[in-house]
């Protein structure tokens, strides 16, 4: 479906509950569209880092935008960048789901990352493999070291919407951010250690 | 915020670890219209009803009788007795 | 999170807040869900606004009544507007509203009923009936100090037991008037029970001790206390000499010859002494507003 509403027609239109009765339906429903064309790939990827199978990520993803529909009168275009709201309801929404749901989320079936068309059967598979292996090392990892991670491989974050999600200063967002890295590194690497 | 893709690791990290869905957006509309009409009109009218002659008049005989209250209670303190 | 969003969204209507609010403050408010702030601008508007800022004025130095009392009547019109905005405003960013349960018409009207009707003019009553009332006198019967068309705030916390302050002699008092009960009268307290007061001419005596002197006839002073009176008009010869009933008071005008007080109506229950008068608020003669007035302390 061809959006004849840019990123930011729908992300203004969002702000303000200022559609009028004679908004058309489908009008509204091009305006949502288009904010979450603009937005899911980010939406996944955090979810990815943080973390969770893809079912989990699929269902969470699903939950974020309609909160972000739902709270959409909510958001204030003042306070805020559009990403920065979008994602601390992201982040929210993910330490609410391993708080609630304590245990590993590594139950990766073969069948549940999906097939990559671009690499051949074999490469799928170590793919496949490797994924496996970073998501559990993941979630050896805190939750806030893992929300370190997530947001800093976001696009259209910067470090300092990053810091400002996590309420935090910039400079300790960056210092939370290499030691979570140094931390998966070593995991992984405890993990190849006894791989081998 | 985009690093340079030094290694795999972060390729991997980067790229994501789960993918997302084709029809992703057209799930997330459905639920959506399921749950509530994007058509603002038909949401307005479903949740509030307009007001009543009733409920008008009320309203505005309460804002004329409690403007009075009000008024005579800022200038209580100021209306004068008469002493002979 | 419970869903506010599909059935049993109830967005808040901006004007209606705004209405309920010049009703009542805090009404609006109480419609946008905002509880706690809805008791606060009540609480705000009717108690410290002018009931309080008038009691703190009566125990601080007496040039301060007229600034404090001008300021708490700004003061409480500024809460009714800014309850009357804060409502409008805060109800359009309310429109993803989920009503509490208590958010009905019949809460509403309650509240109402029982702030608008009930506390806030029982508030003022006790204010002017406890505290402080406002006065004003048609009669010349105490110039010098209290002239024809002055407006003034009366102590109210006066002769009584829990009152702050006692009847002394000298007092300019409010009180009721003897012969019809549905009236304030003003005079000046001159002698109160017990005591032995002669007049005659010009000459003044409370218990012998004469209140005036020959070479200044128009400035009393007893016990302390100084003012002034005014012998003009038509001289009366006549001779008084009383002594003060128990529970009475002996009271007279300053413009003596020109007063109906104790000398015709007889001496004034000490219980009736209601008030007594303490700074001008307005003044104004038939040539006009008499500026310098507003604020003279009276005595």
């Amino acid at each position: 479906m061809e959006s004849k509403f840019s990123t930011a027609d729908a992300v203004a239109a969002l702000s303000v509950d200022r559609l009028s009765n004679d908004t058309q339906e489908t009008d509204n429903r091009q305006l949502f569209s288009a904010f979450i064309e603009h937005y899911q790939h980010g939406v996944f990827g955090f979810l990815g880092r943080m973390g969770f199978s893809q079912t989990e990520a699929e269902d969470l993803a699903q939950e974020v935008f309609l909160k972000v529909w739902r709270y959409r009168a909510s958001y204030n275009p003042q306070k805020a960048q559009p990403s920065t709201w979008l994602y601390a309801i992201v982040r929210n929404t993910a330490l609410n789901k391993l708080r609630s749901t304590r245990g590993d989320h590594t139950e990766l079936s073969e069948l549940e990352i999906a097939a990559d068309k671009q690499f051949q059967p074999e490469q799928q598979l170590q793919r496949q493999q490797t994924q496996k292996k970073v998501s559990a090392a993941i979630n050896k990892l805190s939750p806030d070291d893992r929300c370190a991670i997530a947001l800093f491989y976001l696009d259209d974050l910067s470090g300092e919407q990053a810091a400002n999600i996590l309420q935090c200063s910039t400079a300790a967002f960056k210092t939370r951010l290499s030691r979570a890295r140094n931390k998966l590194k070593n995991i992984l690497n405890t993990m190849d250690e006894t791989n081998d | 915020m985009t690093d340079n893709d030094q290694d795999p690791l972060d390729k991997l990290l980067a790229d994501g670890l789960v993918k997302t869905p084709v029809d992703f957006t057209e799930t997330v509309l459905n639920r959506i219209a399921q749950e509530a009409p994007f058509d603002y009109s038909q949401r307005r009218h479903a949740n509030s009803k307009p007001p009543s002659r009733w409920s008008s008049a009320a309203l505005i005989a309460s804002t004329i009788v409690g403007g009075f209250q009000i008024i005579s209670f800022i200038l209580g303190i100021w209306i004068p007795v008469t002493a002979g | 999170m419970q869903d506010q969003y599909s059935e049993g969204n109830s967005p808040r209507k901006p004007l209606f807040a705004a209405l309920m609010s010049a009703a009542l403050p805090g009404l609006g408010q109480l419609y946008n869900g905002e509880f706690n702030k809805a008791i606060w601008v009540f609480l705000l508007f009717s108690l410290a606004a002018v009931p309080l800022i008038v009691i703190i004025a009566l125990l601080l130095p007496s040039a301060l009544t007229l600034p404090l009392v001008v300021i708490a009547t700004a003061f409480t019109i500024g809460i009714w507007i800014y309850s009357i905005i804060n409502a409008w405003r805060n109800a359009t960013h309310r429109q993803n509203f989920q009503t509490r349960i208590w958010q009905t018409s019949g809460v509403y009207t309650l509240v109402f009923l029982v702030c608008a009707t009930v506390i806030l003019p029982s508030t003022i009553m006790w204010t002017r009936k406890h505290w402080v009332e406002p006065f004003q006198t048609p009669s010349a019967s105490m110039e010098p100090t209290v002239l024809k068309g002055d407006f003034f705030f009366a102590e109210k916390s006066y002769n009584c037991p829990t009152c702050l302050k006692k009847v002394k002699r000298g007092d300019v008092a409010l009180f009721v008037y003897p012969n019809n009960r549905n009236l304030h009268y003003i005079k000046r307290v001159i002698a109160l029970p017990g005591d032995e007061v002669t007049l005659e001419g010009t000459t003044l005596t409370i218990n012998g001790e004469r209140l005036n002197t020959d070479a200044e006839p128009e400035t009393e002073s007893y016990d302390g206390n100084t003012w002034r009176v005014q012998w003009s008009g038509e001289a009366s010869n006549e001779r008084i000499e009383i002594t003060v009933k128990p529970g009475h008071a002996f009271v007279l005008g300053d413009n003596r010859f020109r007063s109906n007080d104790s000398r015709l109506f007889g001496q004034v229950p000490l219980a009736d002494i209601v008030g007594k008068a303490r700074q001008v608020w307005f003044s104004k003669s038939p040539e006009g507003i008499r500026w310098s007035r507003i604020g003279h302390m009276l005595n």
